[in-house]
C-alpha cells in the first residue's frame, strides 16, 4: 500500500489465538472505520499449548505466507499480549516526575512482587489525573521483555514491522465500545466477553477504570481444570455485585449461545452479542462469510485495527 | 481510554521529536538565506533600473543641449530680485504647457526681462501670455513679436517683462 506523506498509514490488526489468525485492516473516516482487509488464516495446532505460544517458528511460516498472500511486506502491525502475561495496576505517585521517574518507580514496584530480580521489564503507564492535584494515579502494565521480544521477532521475520503491543481487555473494550457506541451511556459499567478457540477473556469497566478482568486458557481438556462455561460460571459469581449494567459477548457461534444463558442466570444485566463490524463501511466487498453475525471472532482483530499509528512512528 | 503499548515507544518518540525540531531549525535557517538572498537581487536589479535610467538620461543631455532645449540659466546671474518673485514664476512657467506654451530662453538687461518661447497656435500664446500676466509677477508685460518658426512651423514669441 502506497504511503500518502503526512498521514500516518493503516496499522494491520492481527490477533494471534489458538487455532487462527485473524487480521482486520481499517481506515479511519470522519464518523467511522473503512475495512481495507479482512483475512482468516488457520494455525497449525503445534503452535499454542495451554493458551500460550510454544512455536514461534511454526507461527513465522504462517506469518510470512499471509504476509505474501495478502502483500504486507513492511507493513506496521499491531497484536496483543494476554492480560494474564501483563502486571496491570494503579498507583499514586506524587505529579510533576518526569516519564523517567515514573518509569524507574514503577519498575522497581515490578521487580519487588518477581522472582527473578535482574529481569529485564517493559512498562508503560498513562496518568490518569493530573489536574491541580499534588499526587497523581498512573495506570501501568509491565512485562518480561522476552514476552514482547519473541513477538516482535517473528513479526520482523515474517515481513512487518511490530508497531504497537497492546494488552487484550483494553484491546476487547476498545472494539466493543466501538461496536456499540450507539447503545452504550459515557459512564455505564460495562462487561465485555470473548470467547475464542481455547482462549477467553472476560473484563469489565467503568469510563478509564477496569473493574476486573479475568482469563480462561484453554486448560479445560485437563481432568482437574474448569470448562470455559464453568469459568464463566465462576467469574459470574465472583462479580455478582458489581453491578454490571451491559454485557457484550462475542466469540465462537456455540458458546455464545450457552455463554449468554449463563450470563442471564447470574446477572440481571442488559446482554448485547457485538458483531464487529456493524458500524463499520466497506464490508458488503468480503462475500458472505464475513456477513453480520458470522464475524464476531474478529472483535479482537478489530479493536487493535482501531488503535492510530503514532505519527513519530517513522 | 486507557491506549497501552509494551513496545519501547518513548525512546522512539523522544529521538523523532529530536529529529524533526533539527529539521524544522534547518529548514528555517534556509528560508531565512532564502529570503535574504531574495531581497538582495531585488534590490540589485533596482539600482540597475536605477543606473540604467541615469545613463539614458546622461546619453540625451549632449543631445538637448545640442538642440539648444534647455533654458540656459548661469549659476551666477540674477535673473529676479527677489527668490519669491522667481518661485512665483517657477509655479507659472511649470502650468505654461497646460495652454501650449513653452519657454526657451529667459534674458535679463537692467530691469527688463525677455523671454523668449515656442507656442502651438495663436491661441495658445494668447492664452500662456494671459496666464503670466494674471500671476502678477511682473509689474508689465509686453508681446514684443511673434513670428512662425521656420522648422517645425510652431510660432516663436519674444515678451518683455518689467518689475520681476
Amino acid at each position: 500500500m502506497r504511503r500518502v506523506p503526512f498521514r500516518p498509514p493503516c496499522l494491520v490488526g492481527l490477533s494471534i489465538q489458538s487455532e487462527n489468525i485473524h487480521l482486520v485492516q481499517l481506515k479511519k473516516l470522519k464518523k467511522t472505520y473503512f475495512i481495507e482487509r479482512i483475512r482468516k488464516m488457520a494455525l497449525p495446532k503445534t503452535v499454542f499449548v495451554d493458551g500460550k505460544i510454544i512455536d514461534f517458528d511454526e507461527l513465522e511460516v504462517t506469518l510470512v505466507e499471509l504476509v505474501r498472500e495478502e502483500r504486507l511486506e513492511r507493513e506496521r502491525a499491531v497484536t496483543c499480549l494476554p492480560a494474564n502475561q501483563v502486571a496491570m495496576r494503579s498507583i499514586t505517585m506524587p505529579s510533576g516526575l518526569s516519564d523517567g521517574e515514573v518509569e524507574a518507580e514503577i519498575t522497581a514496584q515490578v521487580r519487588r512482587t518477581l522472582p527473578d530480580q535482574g529481569e529485564v521489564l517493559q512498562v508503560d503507564f498513562q496518568r490518569m489525573n493530573v489536574a491541580g492535584a499534588l499526587d497523581m494515579s498512573v495506570f501501568f502494565a509491565a512485562t518480561r521483555s522476552d514476552h514482547v521480544d519473541r513477538y516482535v521477532t517473528c513479526l520482523r521475520r515474517a515481513g512487518l514491522s511490530l508497531a504497537i503491543m497492546d494488552v487484550d481487555v483494553f484491546v476487547l473494550l476498545r472494539a466493543v465500545r466501538y461496536a456499540l457506541k450507539h447503545t452504550l451511556a459515557e459512564c455505564e459499567r460495562i462487561a465485555a466477553l470473548y470467547i475464542g478457540r481455547g482462549y477467553a477473556v472476560f473484563t469489565a469497566a467503568k469510563g478509564d477504570a477496569v473493574i476486573f478482568h479475568q482469563q480462561w486458557d484453554g486448560s479445560g481438556h485437563a481432568v482437574a481444570s474448569m470448562s470455559v462455561l464453568e469459568w464463566l460460571e465462576w467469574c459470574c459469581h465472583t462479580y455478582q455485585l458489581m453491578d454490571i449494567e451491559s454485557v457484550a459477548v462475542a466469540g465462537l457461534d456455540e458458546d455464545v449461545e450457552q455463554s449468554v444463558r449463563v450470563i442471564g442466570k447470574h446477572w440481571r444485566s442488559k446482554i448485547y452479542e457485538v458483531n464487529p463490524f456493524s458500524q463499520m463501511a466497506g464490508l458488503d466487498r468480503f462475500g458472505v462469510q464475513f456477513s453480520s453475525g458470522k464475524s464476531a471472532d474478529f472483535l479482537l482483530a478489530c479493536g487493535l485495527a482501531m488503535r492510530e499509528s503514532p505519527s513519530w512512528l517513522s | 481510554m486507557v491506549e497501552l503499548n509494551l513496545l519501547n515507544w518513548r525512546q522512539k518518540k523522544n529521538d523523532y521529536e529530536r529529529q524533526m525540531i533539527r529539521r524544522f531549525v534547518m529548514l528555517g535557517v534556509l528560508v531565512a538565506v532564502m529570503m535574504l538572498g531574495g531581497v538582495h537581487a531585488l534590490l540589485n536589479y533596482v539600482m540597475y533600473q536605477r543606473s540604467q535610467q541615469v545613463s539614458i538620461l546622461r546619453s540625451s543631455l549632449p543631445r538637448a543641449e545640442q538642440h539648444d532645449e534647455r533654458l540656459p540659466i548661469a549659476k551666477n546671474t540674477q535673473l529676479f530680485v527677489s527668490p519669491l518673485k522667481l518661485i512665483a514664476w517657477l509655479e507659472v512657467a511649470s502650468l505654461s504647457s497646460r495652454y501650449g506654451v513653452c519657454y526657451q530662453r529667459l534674458l535679463r538687461e537692467d530691469s527688463q526681462l525677455t523671454f523668449e518661447g515656442k507656442g502651438w497656435s495663436l491661441a495658445s500664446v494668447r492664452a500662456g501670455f494671459n496666464h503670466l500676466e494674471a500671476s502678477t509677477v511682473f509689474n508689465t508685460l509686453k508681446l514684443s513679436e511673434i513670428k512662425k518658426h521656420a522648422v517645425d512651423e510652431r510660432l516663436q514669441f519674444l515678451l518683455n517683462a518689467s518689475g520681476g
